[in-house]
């Protein structure tokens, strides 16, 4: 993915790729997709597992997977996890970044929507 | 001129146009300025030319509050003072840092950042800078290479530094000093009193002493104070015979709003793809780029002023915060223990820290870096400087240390993380990690490995208003017309940045008001 920038001057074009994405299940829309570049599974749990405890009206598999996939592929479920959902997602992250104040949680620096991917797979 | 003040006759008068006190990078500044001009100025230093133990020793003291460095190893006592062991990290207080801002209690220079602009310009020469350009574009036409992390230019900008090499004044200006024929140099010649006139207003005589014993007085048209920030307000506070809460003291700010710059390495930066982020590593022309707040965004979210560096995370995680390599009283030894941390880390052993930053090693990619965070500390009166009750060999009370915070800097620290966080979630570039100590919000004590940079100020702070101020825009002590304070002391805030090239720029405008005051006929005459 190349980043086109809003800064001035000249700026630096990033490619990301997933790391061990071999050695992981198939991508699917409860991966956190840059945060699990660096953070081990238990660490993303641990996210999810925090972010459950304070908002504790969302502790259900149900109900964040339906703040998940909310407005993802015209709400067709039948497809949720495949590539373009998961970039419309990364889209919505990079978004909610831009708009609203990040949270803290386990020290990173996260979205809303990236929280609740990892409480998503802490109940998994 | 020079002259070993042990040398002198028990008693001697030494008499002067201006006496200039300390003779470190604000003093030396000063006296440079003075050169083959018809004033006759007397500089006193209390040390020698090379460091000696028990002049050292004259600077001990005590530390409450905030863990901090011995206060005998964190000022140079001897010609050319702190700049004995200074990094060379120069670059411009932002215009924010003069301004009043409602969210930062006492904040606010007298003028504007303009008004230095033409000092900054003139310490270029005697920092030995290159250009005066401190704008990115410039540099990036320079090298392309030279690329901004890709972050909103609305929340985020880079400020460039410039690397004095360093200059050791006590190196670089000892003969012109002393083959001055207008410039008198006196070594060993501590200030241990100043005597005022009757009422007050005027210095009349300083008293030096040293260790063999010998007692002389200085008089002088006018006293310039240039002994750093934490022997500034000693000195204005044990001449007390007259005063008794000390001179310039009648509002009781002498030592108050005592600054430094926390250093802390409390987060990270982990990229999606490795990179070398060239441009905020010190590369030829010897510049460095580091991320600054904008003024709007720290306005919006009232936060202190604070500037990152990044490091790659290997490196840094081997290298100890300098609070704890910094602990002994002996600075040559911090030195020795720095560097030899450095080496260990990964560093070699001829290179400081600053200069890793050139090594081979740097320009490889990284992915992941500490974000080492140098930020303003809040003007705050409980962090002061007092005398304490115990005495120095020559009689005069030490000084007491209390290092303090508000909790706005705990808030700005975690804030400005933040905020780069959020930045680099926005761009896609990857994340960013805080330090457990910076997750509960409702804690307000700093992170453990906070350091200082050895940047003493505030306790002498500016102010046109005598009742928030010891001394007025041009650095003249309210209520005493012919006694002005020179050095980080008089800084009523700190920026997030060294404060060493503003101190020379502070010091040469100084110079440049004595001078005009000079040509008044109403000059005091001594």
């Amino acid at each position: 993915m190349t980043l086109v920038a809003a800064a001035s001057g000249i700026v630096l074009t990033v490619f990301y790729s997933r790391k061990d994405d071999s050695k992981r299940r198939k991508l699917s829309i409860i991966d956190p997709m840059i945060l699990s570049s660096f953070c081990d599974e238990q660490t993303l749990r641990d996210i999810g597992q925090s972010y459950r405890d304070t908002n504790p009206d969302e502790n259900s598999r149900d109900k964040l997977m339906r703040f998940l996939t909310k407005g993802l592929n015209n709400g067709d479920k039948s497809s949720i996890n495949d590539s373009e959902a998961i970039n419309e997602l990364e889209l919505r992250i990079e978004n909610e970044f831009k708009e609203t104040d990040p949270l803290i949680i386990k020290g990173w620096v996260v979205s809303k929507t990236e929280a609740r991917q990892c409480a998503l797979l802490s109940l998994s | 001129m020079h002259t070993d003040a042990r040398t002198l006759d028990n008693e001697s008068t030494i008499e002067g146009d201006i006496c200039i006190i300390g003779a470190g990078a604000a003093g030396i500044s000063i006296a440079l300025e003075f050169m083959n001009t018809a004033y006759k100025v007397i500089l006193l230093e209390g040390g020698g030319f090379e460091y000696e133990e028990r002049l050292q020793e004259l600077y001990d003291g005590k530390i409450t509050g905030q863990r901090y460095y011995p206060i005998k190893s964190s000022e140079l006592h001897y010609f050319g003072g702190t700049t004995g062991h200074w990094g060379g990290m120069c670059s411009l207080f932002d215009p924010i840092a003069f301004q009043k801002r409602d969210w930062v209690d006492m904040s606010g220079w007298p003028f504007p950042q303009e008004t230095l602009i033409p000092y900054y310009k003139r310490g270029h020469t005697v920092l030995d800078l290159d250009i005066f350009e401190f704008d990115l574009a410039y540099y990036q036409t320079l090298d392309p290479t030279l690329s901004v992390l890709p972050f909103d230019d609305k929340v985020v900008w880079t400020k460039i530094w410039k690397f004095s090499p360093p200059t050791r004044f006590g190196a670089k200006y000892k003969d012109t000093i002393v083959k001055s024929e207008n410039i008198h140099l006196y070594t060993y010649a501590n200030v241990v009193d100043i005597t005022a006139n009757e009422n007050i207003s005027s210095v009349k005589t300083v008293t030096t002493k040293n260790y063999a014993g010998k007692t002389h007085q200085v008089s002088a048209k006018y006293f310039i104070l240039a002994c750093a920030g934490i022997q500034n307000p000693r000195v204005l506070l044990a001449a007390n015979k007259q005063a008794s809460k000390g001179l310039g003291n009648d509002n009781d700010l002498v030592g108050r709003f005592f600054m430094e710059h926390l250093d802390v390495k409390s987060a990270e930066l982990w990229l999606t793809q490795k990179s070398d982020l060239k441009l905020y590593m010190s590369v030829p022309p010897r510049i460095q780029g580091e991320m600054a707040i904008m003024p709007q965004k720290q306005a919006e979210d009232r936060i202190l002023n604070g500037i990152v560096t990044f490091i790659p995370l290997d490196f840094a995680k081997k290298f100890p915060p300098y609070i704890e390599i910094w602990s002994s009283g002996d600075p040559r030894k911090n030195q020795k223990k720095a560097d030899h941390d450095f080496y260990y880390a990964g560093g070699n052993k001829i290179q400081r820290f600053l200069d890793y930053f050139k090594s081979e090693k740097i320009k490889n990619s990284h992915q992941s870096f500490q974000m080492a965070l140098r930020m303003e500390q809040a003007p705050n009166p409980l962090s002061r400087v007092t005398l304490s009750s115990e005495k120095d060999e020559l009689g005069v009370p030490r000084a007491a240390l209390n290092w303090a915070f508000t909790p706005l800097e705990k808030r700005s620290i975690r804030k400005i993380y933040e905020i780069i966080g959020q930045q680099a979630g926005a761009s896609g570039i990857g994340r960013v990690k805080l330090s457990e100590e910076l997750t509960d919000e409702k804690n307000n004590d700093v992170p453990t490995n906070t350091s200082g940079g050895w940047h003493h100020m505030g306790t002498t702070r500016m102010s046109n208003d005598p009742k928030s101020g010891v001394i007025d825009a041009n650095c003249q002590v309210h209520g005493i017309h012919n006694l002005f304070v020179a050095g980080g002391s008089c800084f009523p805030t700190g920026a997030g940045v060294n404060p060493t090239y503003t101190i020379v720029a502070l010091s040469i405008r100084l110079a440049d008001y004595i001078k005009e005051v000079l040509k008044s006929p109403t000059a005091t005459t001594p």
